[in-house]
């Protein structure tokens, strides 16, 4: 079965990317994972990407939650 | 009428924005819409709401480019219908925001719900109740 190892942040929530389960432990640092069952021809970047939303990891939304008009159009 | 559901602002900015709440679901809804695996749309008005926002330093702490932002824009609108605006939009969002005695920015809500509505969309995927739960014809779809 096709395998990939891939280095993978450990965010603040200890989750690495998009894996279920928290990872316990350190926080902040780096692990090494393997992704198995990688289909034999993946998709290209650029097509998958396009599907995907882009999860901007250093961008935080300032309150209040939720987020409605009366805050978006605050300064128009 | 049909299933299809409106994909809200607050839904995409939450899907990009890690810290909010409602990120996770958020952002499983809008991969599931560009993957085609759920019945979505978006609105001309809902993709500038969002390049608002996540241009704007007063709502990110780290706004993006216009650039990165006009393209996180066209990744939904060649994915997903953009629903037309009717060309009476006016007279309906008049019509509904006065039924409603809605005022302030609330018009901008009242507004898309009168883009949905003359567009046959009757579901919306948004965590903002505040409007679109007053208005006849309209269901919210919280994630």
């Amino acid at each position: 079965m096709p395998q990939k190892l891939v280095r993978a942040r450990i965010r603040e929530d200890r989750r690495v990317l998009e894996l279920p389960e928290p990872i316990p432990g350190a926080v902040g640092g780096e692990v090494y994972v393997a992704l198995v069952g990688l289909p034999e021809e993946p998709p290209t970047d650029r097509t998958a990407s396009r599907r995907r939303v882009t999860v901007w990891e250093d961008m935080r939304l300032r309150g209040p939650f939720p987020l409605t008009r009366r805050e978006i159009y605050e300064d128009v | 009428m049909s299933d299809r559901a409106l994909l809200d602002a607050n839904l995409l900015v939450y899907a990009m924005a890690p810290n909010a709440p409602q990120h996770a679901v958020a952002l499983r809804v809008c991969n599931d819409a560009l993957a085609g695996s759920v019945d979505a749309c978006v609105a001309a008005q809902v993709l500038f709401e969002f390049f608002a926002t996540v241009t704007n330093p007063k709502r990110v702490t780290t706004p993006r480019t216009p650039a990165v932002a006009w393209s996180e824009v066209e990744k939904f609108r060649s994915a997903l219908p953009v629903l037309p605006v009717p060309p009476d939009v006016v007279e309906r969002t008049a019509a509904l925001a006065q039924s409603l005695g809605t005022a302030a920015q609330e018009v901008f809500d009242v507004q898309l719900a009168a883009t949905m509505l003359a567009n046959g969309v009757e579901r919306i995927y948004t965590f903002d109740h505040g409007v679109f739960g007053r208005v006849p014809g309209i269901r919210i779809v919280e994630p």
